[in-house]
């Protein structure tokens, strides 16, 4: 399974937004999409589940494009956690997660046991089975992000498109969900692909890393080699250190003045 | 939670579903039964039964009008109306995610209402027959969609704030130019006044035969897309990111529930209240699945439409009040009551 990014050029009306992008990503790979505000991260992975159409370039899944296909056949390869997930209504977290089952069911179909199982499943790898019947909005941010995942995770795809996964969570929370990423890619064999503005947390648990910069890619590659001194005075214009840590294995950013 | 005990709560879960529609049909059932008997002229309800079954005749002729001709068909548009605008507002409540909108919102009743006033101005003056008012309604309430449609669209897309706008400046425009047909008006104020005012006292078989496939087509095609309803809640992205077309949808679901009120419209005036407080009466009742909540509110409406027109035609009689004045009278106080009482504070 590899998804494959080719010269995306993106639009907003008149106004470039990305340009050039390419890259790969393979199964059990964390790619990080990291960046100042305004350089492009979300509309990127917008535009690689085609809710944005790039005006030019290609996006292929294991070297065939996705362009052609339409929305629910997406729905089926690349499951989706967005950054904002306020939902309003008294909807149980058992009837959220199965919500995935979507793309996979006719209008008039009923969930069949095989539908329920694979929601099950999902619940379990995220841990949120127990919360089944309680409702979508008397749950904590962490808990409702796990749900999302879980919703994701019941569409059977092949990849994983995360937004900004641990804005306004709690640091334990954060650790939890970005552990559970990296479980899931590794276990689960899943192309995964999560945007971020946390440096440090990143570098930590991505296995590459996609530096953004005014729409273009600055850098890619190891978190190591990304996340030098040098680019990111360059693209954030601050001046850092770059520490290895000994005792947690991961290199760490310090901020110099 | 273990996971059987997850496949139970969903078991559950259809179970009540299944009960709740047995319930309402069953309801709805005993309302016709019922209703069919209260009048000015107390038919016994075991002479309704034989009337209906054709059976030998033993029974004053006029009965046999009064159920065939009068009672049937107002019953019948009662219950078409109902679940309409019941259908319709719920509908547009999921698609605008805004627990003010009615089935109304895209300035319809506006259109109707000119149509109406411009059919009743011109064609009591010219003689044109009585069936202009229902058609020249109808069509202005599709002419206001449209226009309000393609005013909102942009490079393809329909941004529900633009259209919510754009509905209330249509709507504003139209209520105008009603005004102003109602300040000229000379001796026809009155039946326009009537009108506006909403009610089922001019029912015939014309009426039922117009309403019953595009109320019955709509509110179809409405429930059959329950599940994007569902999506759409969540937001049009989640909704695009599960697989859903949603500008698709949009269409479908504007396209279809305006024509449902449209039709409403065209054969009762305007009724308010149904299309706006059944729709949430039945979410703080079912839930908010549209699986279970557009036909529940199809049901309900349709009941509450025909006992509310009962009242209406029997509560001092021999006048008729405007069927209106009853669904707001009594339906604002036990939804208010229902309000009061629900447990959730966040949600609608």
């Amino acid at each position: 399974m590899k998804l494959s990014v080719k010269e995306i050029d993106f639009y907003y009306d008149s106004i470039k937004v990305l340009e050039n992008v390419t890259f790969e990503v393979g199964e059990r790979e964390i790619l990080g999409i990291v960046g100042p505000n305004g350089s492009g991260k979300t509309t990127l992975l917008r535009c690689i589940n085609m809710v944005l159409k790039p005006k030019i370039g290609t996006i292929l899944i294991n070297d065939k494009s996705i362009f052609k296909l339409d929305r629910k056949e997406i729905a089926k390869k690349i499951g989706v956690v967005p950054q904002n997930s306020t939902i309003y209504f008294p909807f149980t977290v058992f009837d959220i997660v199965l919500m995935g089952r979507t793309p996979h069911l006719d209008r008039l179909d009923k969930e069949s046991p095989k539908d329920l199982e694979i929601a099950k499943v999902a619940m379990e790898i995220t841990n949120t089975l127990h919360l089944a019947d309680r409702l979508i909005d008397e749950i904590s941010g962490g808990e409702k992000q796990r749900v999302i995942i879980a919703r994701a995770l019941t569409q059977e795809p092949k990849i994983l498109l995360l937004d900004e996964p641990t804005l306004h969570l709690d640091i334990n929370h954060q650790l939890e969900i970005l552990k559970l990423v990296k479980k899931l890619a590794k276990k689960s064999r899943l192309v995964v692909i999560l945007v971020s503005h946390d440096l440090n947390l990143a570098s930590r648990y991505c296995d590459k890393l996609m530096l953004l910069s005014l729409g273009r890619i600055y850098s890619i590659g190891s978190p190591k080699d990304v996340l030098t001194p040098e680019n990111i005075k360059k693209v954030y214009n601050v001046d850092v250190e770059v520490n290895y840590h000994q005792k947690a294995k991961f290199y760490n950013i310090i901020p110099l003045s | 939670m273990r996971k059987n005990n997850v496949d139970a709560l969903h078991f559950r879960k259809h179970l009540k579903w299944s009960l709740t529609i047995i319930f309402l049909v069953s309801g709805f059932i005993l309302t016709l039964i019922l209703t069919f008997s209260i009048g000015p002229v107390n038919i016994p309800m075991s002479t309704v039964f034989k009337i209906l079954f054709h059976f030998p005749k033993s029974w004053p002729d006029s009965y046999e009008s009064i159920i065939m001709d009068v009672r049937l068909p107002r019953i019948i548009l009662g219950a078409l109306v109902g679940s309409g605008l019941a259908v319709a507002g719920c509908a547009m409540q999921a698609l605008f995610r805004n627990p003010m909108a009615s089935p109304y919102i895209l300035g319809i009743s506006s259109g109707a209402a000119f149509g109406a006033s411009l059919a009743i101005v011109l064609g009591i003056s010219l003689g044109i027959s009585v069936f202009v008012v229902p058609f020249m309604a109808f069509t202005f309430a599709i002419i206001t969609v449209f226009l309000v449609y393609n005013i909102a669209k942009i490079k393809g897309k329909v941004p529900m704030e633009t259209l919510l706008l754009a509905g209330i400046a249509v709507g504003a425009f139209f209520t105008a130019q009603v005004s102003l047909i109602k300040y000229i008006a000379g001796e026809e104020l009155r039946s326009i006044v009537f009108w506006l005012m909403g009610g089922l006292w001019a029912s015939s078989w014309d009426k039922v035969a117009v309403a019953f496939p595009l109320i019955l087509l709509g509110t179809s095609v409405i429930m059959f897309f329950s599940r994007d309803l569902n999506l759409m809640l969540m937001g049009e992205e989640h909704a695009l990111d599960l697989g859903i077309n949603v500008e698709i949808v949009k269409k479908i679901i504007l396209i279809f529930s305006s024509l449902v009120v449209a039709a409403a419209v065209s054969v009762s005036g305007i009724i308010g209240f149904i299309g706006l407080i059944i729709p949430h009466t039945m979410r703080i009742i079912v839930g908010p699945d549209h699986r279970i909540l557009l036909p529940s509110s199809c049901l309900v409406g349709a009941i509450f439409l025909i006992w509310t027109d009962t009242l209406a035609r029997s509560i001092i009689q021999p006048i008729e009040l405007p069927v209106g004045i009853i669904t707001a009278s009594f339906g604002a106080p036990f939804f208010l009551y229902l309000l009061r009482k629900r447990k959730r504070i966040s949600g609608w």
